[in-house]
């Protein structure tokens, strides 16, 4: 049950026993939260961290995460690694390639603002200026738990999508 | 011959500056501390001192690791270094040996040696993208890790950031 109103209620009336009431768009979110196919892309060394994210030691797939190596089919693009300026090109596009609802995380200080290569000749400074990022998560590379935090503030804020609910504290 | 002493170096090297004698008696051979020689030639020796290098049996330069350049700007050149290694010959008596050719900066011209080795087809491809060096001969002369429409030569030490300043995307 969440904090600041009745997100779902239950209706224990003789009649109709065990019935769940909720909002639609609460089930819509709880199923598209749970179910965050990211797309199979790696651009630099953060992507080693995110495959050990994905493997069995750390386990994406207990979130319902499940990599998918087309762009048509993910939910999720993580841009793990730096950016560079023939890369960006390809960034969007894969971006644009992905079907609505669609989510971003920017892994690792390159993806952030550029990192170590901050202001370098062929770095974009941020995968932000390429295509809009949900969620940063810091770190060079960020360790597995810094990610699957990053994944969690995700799915906040997919379960927030059209509703008004206050931001749990501490996430 | 130059007045670098030569006779304290290993055998192998000494038949390797007993050879490039022969040939080119005018040029400098100088030993360098780590088992290598460095000669410098002019761009219209090229290509054919690096076939001499290759093919003379008593040098055998067999494989270019690597084709790099340095700005010096306030000397006025740029200067096209190559490294050189014998893979054929046993490791005990392989030795490296480093030719640089200066060109200067207002046309900063020298023949390919694609030819001769054809793994120069990218070094020097690369050596072109960042430095703007032009390598006559060479099949296929366009930048390599810049992306197509880039401005400029990053890597020359006058080079100045042309790119359109990029802002944050977002949804």
């Amino acid at each position: 049950m969440e904090e600041g109103g009745s997100a779902v209620g239950l209706i224990t009336h003789e009649a109709v026993p065990g019935v769940v009431t909720t909002s639609l768009r609460r089930v819509l979110n709880w199923s598209r939260k749970s179910s965050l196919w990211y797309m199979l892309f790696g651009i630099a060394c953060c992507a080693i961290e995110m495959m050990a994210t994905g493997a069995s030691r750390y386990d994406f797939d207990r979130f319902g995460m499940i990599f998918r190596a087309s762009p048509r089919q993910s939910d999720l693009m993580i841009v793990p690694g730096t950016v560079n300026e023939k890369m960006a090109d390809r960034v969007k596009v894969l971006y644009d390639q992905m079907a609505e609802p669609r989510w971003v995380i920017a892994m690792g200080g390159c993806a952030i603002n550029g990192g170590p290569y901050h202001g370098e000749y062929n770095i974009v400074d941020g995968v932000d200026k390429v295509i809009p990022v949900d969620v940063y998560v810091p770190g060079c590379p960020p360790r597995p738990e810094a990610l699957m935090h990053g994944v969690l503030l995700l799915q906040d804020k997919i379960m927030r999508e059209g509703i008004e609910i206050p931001a749990p504290a501490g996430r | 011959m130059s007045d670098h002493d030569t006779t304290q170096l290993p055998e192998h090297l000494q038949r390797v500056a007993a050879a490039l004698r022969d040939q080119y008696p005018q040029l400098a051979v100088e030993p360098k501390d780590g088992n290598w020689l460095e000669v410098k030639i002019s761009a219209d020796q090229s290509p054919e001192f690096f076939r001499y290098l290759k093919e003379h049996p008593g040098l055998a330069f067999d494989y270019l690791s690597d084709v790099t350049a340095v700005d010096y700007l306030e000397q006025g050149h740029f200067q096209v270094v190559y490294h050189l290694v014998r893979i054929g010959t046993n490791a005990k008596g392989r030795g490296k040996l480093v030719v640089k050719i200066d060109v200067p900066r207002d046309n900063p011209r020298v023949p390919s040696v694609v030819d001769v080795w054809p793994t120069a087809n990218f070094l020097e491809r690369e050596v072109y993208d960042l430095m703007g060096i032009t390598f006559d001969g060479h099949p296929d002369l366009r930048r390599i890790l810049m992306r197509e429409d880039w401005v400029g030569h990053p890597l020359r030490k006058d080079y100045v950031d042309q790119r359109p300043k990029r802002t944050r995307v977002t949804r």
